[in-house]
């Protein structure tokens, strides 16, 4: 379904993706892992241009197009198919949590008001909010703020969900809430690509995992293979770091 | 010394007709201005090639040059040099016969085109991309983004710095008599110079200048309030 290869991106000379690929089949959830400034994100925001990669190609069902040539449309095209949830919420702060949902849905996907509503009270319903449509952002908790998010990303029947650290600004407490709904979604069979550091949560949620160091895939398999098994030293390093011992065999 | 108070109220009342000259100075500036300072400031924003040099070239040049200096050049060649200009170019109008209000507009809007788009700038900056990034996102354009998301929030960012743009521009326009428009100061001026009533004349247009801009401060604050709702809320923390 969505499929990207040789994805090369700098910043400033600093080569941070040398060369990714990455398939994305439909109701897979792929986890993305690796240390910070691996590239996990930026590879992630190349996908829907919210970055865009120097060179590489992007099949994503009847669209096909290279980094370096794409157009406008076919920019508009891959976005409309997807949706992404920010690791800082990045709601729009002048905007109700009604209308944080509504708005993608009249202004980006042309629908109708009074239709993108109900799309939109249903989405938000979803995440357990429903008796919060009328608040604004700065009253919601960041638990909330980002259940928000995740609504705005589904209302929209994006095919595939990015979902960038989403919730590596949340206080601890309040994480537990953000994940349930991601199962959730993936329980329904939703195509995900999730970029995050909770390694117990990945384990239990992917059916692809990826290991990402310094712009290259170093390991990429089913995740109780990547998990217990290892083939890679590097990938074993840091799963021991950042898994408790009794998850390492 | 001994006020003429009769004199005062009289002139206060005539100063009271002239304040919509005052407000119309101001308004027409800020509305003409606007758009050239939003496009400015964009320019800076995108650092868009030579757009955004010109843009800063021009804000530091408008700063650098008193009002007063700007008037006095732009009215006292402007009107000569549009007249040879028209008398070559065939055209019959009498470029003397113009509302001297417009020379007005014009100066006042050169200058507040610098202030405003450095107010814009750093409005539309406080924003920050991550709700432009959710906006394409979710499949909006940019210019959507800006009317629908970024501009009301910037807005009432901008808000107490307008606030003071107008307060100024509202001071400043006082400058108009210069070029013989009737403003509260000029009304004031030429009242006192009847029966040399400067002392009374000058006390009732700083009493009218201090009303003005008082209602000016008070009706910003009703704005900000309104339109900063979403953010005048109790903060849950998390």
């Amino acid at each position: 379904m969505l499929k990207v290869t040789g994805i090369f991106k700098n910043f400033n000379k600093h080569e941070v993706l040398k060369g990714i690929d990455l398939t994305v089949n439909k109701g897979n959830v792929v986890v993305i892992l690796g240390p910070s400034g691996s590239g996990k994100t930026t590879l992630l925001r190349c996908i829907n241009f919210l970055e865009k990669a120097d060179r590489g190609h992007l099949d994503f069902d009847e669209i096909s197009l290279d980094y370096d040539t794409v157009t406008r449309k076919q920019i508009n095209d891959v976005r409309k198919k997807t949706a992404f949830v920010f690791q800082n919420y990045n709601l729009f702060n002048n905007k109700t949590v009604l209308e944080n949902v509504t708005e993608g849905l009249v202004y980006g996907h042309g629908v109708e008001k009074a239709k993108a509503v109900e799309i939109a009270k249903k989405a938000i319903d979803k995440v357990g909010l429903s008796d919060r449509y009328d608040y604004y952002p700065s009253q919601l908790s960041g638990g909330q703020q980002q259940r928000v998010g995740i609504a705005r990303a589904i209302a929209i029947e994006p095919e595939v969900i990015l979902f960038d650290e989403p919730t590596s600004a949340l206080d601890p407490e309040l994480i537990g809430e953000v994940l349930t709904i991601i199962r959730q979604l993936a329980k329904e069979g939703k195509t995900m690509v999730i970029v995050t550091h909770e390694m117990q949560f990945a384990r239990e949620i992917a059916t692809h995992v990826i290991f990402m160091e310094e712009g290259v895939i170093v390991e990429e398999g089913n995740p109780e293979r990547v998990f217990s098994k290892p083939e890679k030293e590097r990938t074993r390093q840091f799963l021991s770091r950042v898994l408790p011992p009794e998850y390492m065999i | 010394m001994e006020l003429n108070y009769e004199f005062m109220v009289r002139t206060f009342g005539l100063l009271l007709q002239a304040i919509p000259v005052t407000l119309k100075l101001t308004a027409v500036t800020l509305l003409l201005a606007t758009p050239f300072a939003f496009l400015l400031a964009l320019a800076r924003i995108y650092a868009v090639p030579y757009a955004a040099k010109f843009a800063s070239a021009y804000i530091s040049v408008m700063r650098g040059i008193p009002m007063v200096l700007q008037i006095l050049l732009v009215y006292s060649l402007l009107p000569s040099l549009l007249n040879y200009l028209f008398k070559q170019a065939g055209i019959a109008y009498n470029i003397f016969d113009l509302d001297t209000i417009w020379y007005a507009y014009i100066i006042f809007t050169f200058s507040e085109i610098a202030v405003l788009s450095e107010v814009f700038r750093s409005a539309l900056g406080s924003v920050g991309d991550g709700q432009i990034e959710a906006g394409l996102s979710v499949g909006m354009n940019r210019r959507t983004i800006y009317w629908r998301i970024l501009i009301p929030q910037a807005l009432v960012t901008a808000l107490p710095s307008l606030c003071n743009v107008t307060v100024t521009l509202i001071k400043n326009t006082s400058l108009a008599f210069m070029m013989a428009v009737q403003d509260i100061t000029a009304t004031g001026k030429i009242a006192a110079s009847y029966g040399y009533n400067y002392v009374e004349a000058y006390l009732d247009v700083f009493l009218v200048y201090i009303i003005v801009c008082s209602l000016v401060q008070i009706a910003f604050r009703i704005s900000e309030k309104h339109l900063g709702r979403f953010r005048h809320t109790s903060q849950i923390s998390g």
